[in-house]
């Protein structure tokens, strides 16, 4: 960042956790879909691929949930998470479309 | 390493706030844990003593089999080979048990008097351990399985958010701060020391808490997702199509006879070396063929489950035809699989590590008393600060809640132990938790009544006589000279651990961080 950061304050928590929790789950996801179609995965779940991407969720949202309330604001937690997750998905849809 | 003081002091305020949300049910989830670590031994040492002949070796088991059966062919259908009977699974043959099993069920356990005719005798199991190790999963509630679960995920992501956050603010005052613990001029500096070092010295272990406790609680939701995302129609189709092959496969060998039990042990010592088993699991539940699975640890090797893994047993040849789940006979992907469920049971490196995690545990429980409790004090000095004699009626509940939820855990797993032994046979899952959400109740109803010194003073002392009361209804139902000596360390354990609680209530200061005059005058502190 080029100027002064501004003071992050726990007084805007909601907008930031609530992000952090619903667009934090959409993008680990949307991640294991990619993962899963790149790596061939099937999705049956005794499959140990699919174990370890049912395992690769967990950290992922939990690390953007605590991590969330480092945005500078809830408008900013929803719209970088908001365009992360929409990258992601776009990816998901194009390589799911080359695959089947 | 230095981090913003603005992002430190954010995380602080968040900290705090999801502390206080979570803490008390971690805490009873943490103490529950710890005693669900020695679930077995429990379950031994709550079980009765039976009317049954000595269990049947091995080598004898095709006569008790072909007794069993022609006395009772619905055995049959499901039935288990013990190889090393305990206290409670007092005989070598276990059948009839339901087939789908939550926890312990009750069964029948034969085997063969002197005379060699069949002695059968139905036995309902003790359910005490097993609902410690239920609360354990929920929490600390009693909830339908389902929303049990759910709950529990939505605990353990504040608590993983716990976590971070509090790492985040022990970071800066780390290399200054490491083996402080201030002790004397300044209690609370002092709990808050003890705190943040058990925080930071058992992470790991926290960490791997949170994420298999998460995943625990959501695997089943994860999965339709990922199905959802995944699967394809054509994969479909050929998984579909490969498991009928499988099954026109099998039905060639229908009408082959199974080998003896003593045949299989040894060819599953020939094929796994070290693995040691436990139990054989036969089931017929799949048309007329028959499912083995053996169930067993092996020293060298961490078990998927809580108590071992398994592997699938051709019962016909003796040959291995699943070792997923088998320890050291997993692939090097399964065996990572393996790893994270070992880190979340503590079921590798034997006693020791079991003992370890008993340590981690409690340290854990008391790392959250010791939250609360900071929480409650520093928001007293604030009150006090602005001129308040006494509590604001949020800190003496708060203060009420912390002191009764966590004593009340402690006092009413002792209570659920100290009378296991003596439950009647049926209905065990319903008195057992009624008592012990009546002693929880009671606890919280004292920690409100009495002042709080009083209270933890009394909650202790209450909570001790119940575990030393322990070893005396074990010694009702079971003579002394009868005992396995697991039991008797169950016993000695619960006299010490009697001890440790009784010391804690008579020493003063017992159990909180308290505001000593002194404190007033030492430089302004954050919690």
């Amino acid at each position: 960042m080029t100027t002064v950061p501004a003071m992050l304050t726990s007084r805007n928590w909601f907008p930031k956790a609530s992000a952090g929790l619903v667009l934090g789950l959409t993008l680990s996801c949307a991640l294991m879909g990619v993962l899963g179609l790149v790596s061939h995965v099937d999705g049956q779940p005794r499959a140990v691929g699919s174990q370890f991407l049912m395992w690769l969720i967990v950290p992922v949202w939990t690390g953007i949930l605590g991590t969330c309330f480092l945005f500078r604001s809830g408008w900013h937690a929803w719209g970088m998470l908001g365009l992360a997750n929409a990258v992601l998905w776009a990816v998901y849809m194009g390589v799911r479309s080359m695959v089947s | 390493m230095k981090i913003r003081s603005d992002i430190v002091r954010m995380y602080r305020e968040i900290h705090s706030w999801v502390g206080i949300v979570c803490g008390l049910f971690l805490f009873v989830a943490f103490y529950a844990g710890s005693v669900t670590m020695f679930e077995r031994p429990l379950q031994d040492w709550a079980s009765a003593p039976v009317a049954l002949p000595p269990p049947v070796a091995l080598e004898k088991m095709p006569a008790l089999l072909e007794k069993t059966f022609s006395a009772h062919p619905e055995a049959r259908r499901n039935y288990t080979i013990v190889l090393h009977p305990t206290a409670s699974q007092p005989a070598s043959l276990v059948w009839g048990m339901p087939g789908r099993m939550h926890g312990p069920s009750s069964a029948n356990f034969s085997a063969l008097a002197a005379d060699g005719s069949l002695v059968t005798v139905r036995k309902e199991p003790s359910q005490a351990a097993y609902f410690i190790n239920v609360l354990h999963q929920q929490v600390g509630l009693s909830m339908p399985h389902k929303a049990g679960r759910l709950f529990m995920g939505v605990i353990a992501l504040l608590y993983a958010v716990a976590l971070i956050s509090g790492t985040l603010v022990v970071i800066p005052g780390l290399i200054k701060n490491l083996f402080a613990i201030r002790l004397g001029q300044n209690v609370k500096r002092m709990w808050l020391d003890m705190h943040s070092m058990l925080g930071l010295f058992s992470l790991p272990f926290h960490i791997i808490m949170a994420l298999t406790s998460v995943v625990f609680a959501f695997h089943d939701e994860i999965y339709m997702a990922e199905q959802a995302l995944l699967i394809q129609p054509q994969v479909q189709h050929v998984a579909s199509g490969s498991g009928r092959g499988q099954h026109s496969h099998n039905g060639s060998e229908d009408f082959r006879i199974p080998l003896d039990p003593g045949q299989i042990v040894r060819t599953v010592a020939l094929q796994a070396p070290g693995f040691i088993p436990e139990t054989l699991a036969y089931s017929n539940s799949h048309g007329s063929r028959l499912a083995l699975r053996i169930t067993g640890r092996d020293p060298r090797y961490g078990a998927r489950g809580a108590g071992g893994g398994f592997a699938g047993v051709d019962p016909y040849s003796g040959k291995l035809v699943s070792t997923e789940y088998m320890p050291g006979h997993q692939t090097w992907a399964q065996s990572v699989l393996t790893s994270f469920f070992v880190l979340h049971f503590g079921s590798f490196g034997g006693q020791g590590v079991r003992w370890g995690y008993v340590l981690l545990g409690l340290g854990g429980a008391f790392m959250f008393y010791a939250g609360n409790q900071l929480w409650v004090v520093s928001r007293r000095r604030r009150e006090r600060g602005t001129g308040r004699l006494d509590d604001t009626r949020s800190t003496r509940i708060l203060c009420a809640l912390t002191i009764g939820c966590s004593l009340g855990c402690v006092a009413g797993v002792s209570a659920v132990l100290c009378v296991a032994p003596l439950l009647p046979a049926s209905g065990q899952m319903t008195i057992v938790q009624g008592l012990y959400f009546a002693i929880f109740l009671l606890c919280i109803g004292i920690a409100f009544w009495l002042k709080e010194r009083e209270a933890i003073r009394v909650l202790l002392a209450f909570s001790a006589i119940l575990t030393w009361m322990m070893p005396l209804s074990a010694f009702v139902v079971t003579p002394f000279f009868s005992m396995q000596a697991s039991a008797l360390a169950v016993d000695g354990f619960a006299i010490l651990y009697g001890a440790f609680l009784m010391l804690w209530a008579v020493r003063p200061e017992a159990g909180q961080p308290v505001l000593r005059r002194k404190s007033f005058s030492s430089g302004p502190e954050r919690a």
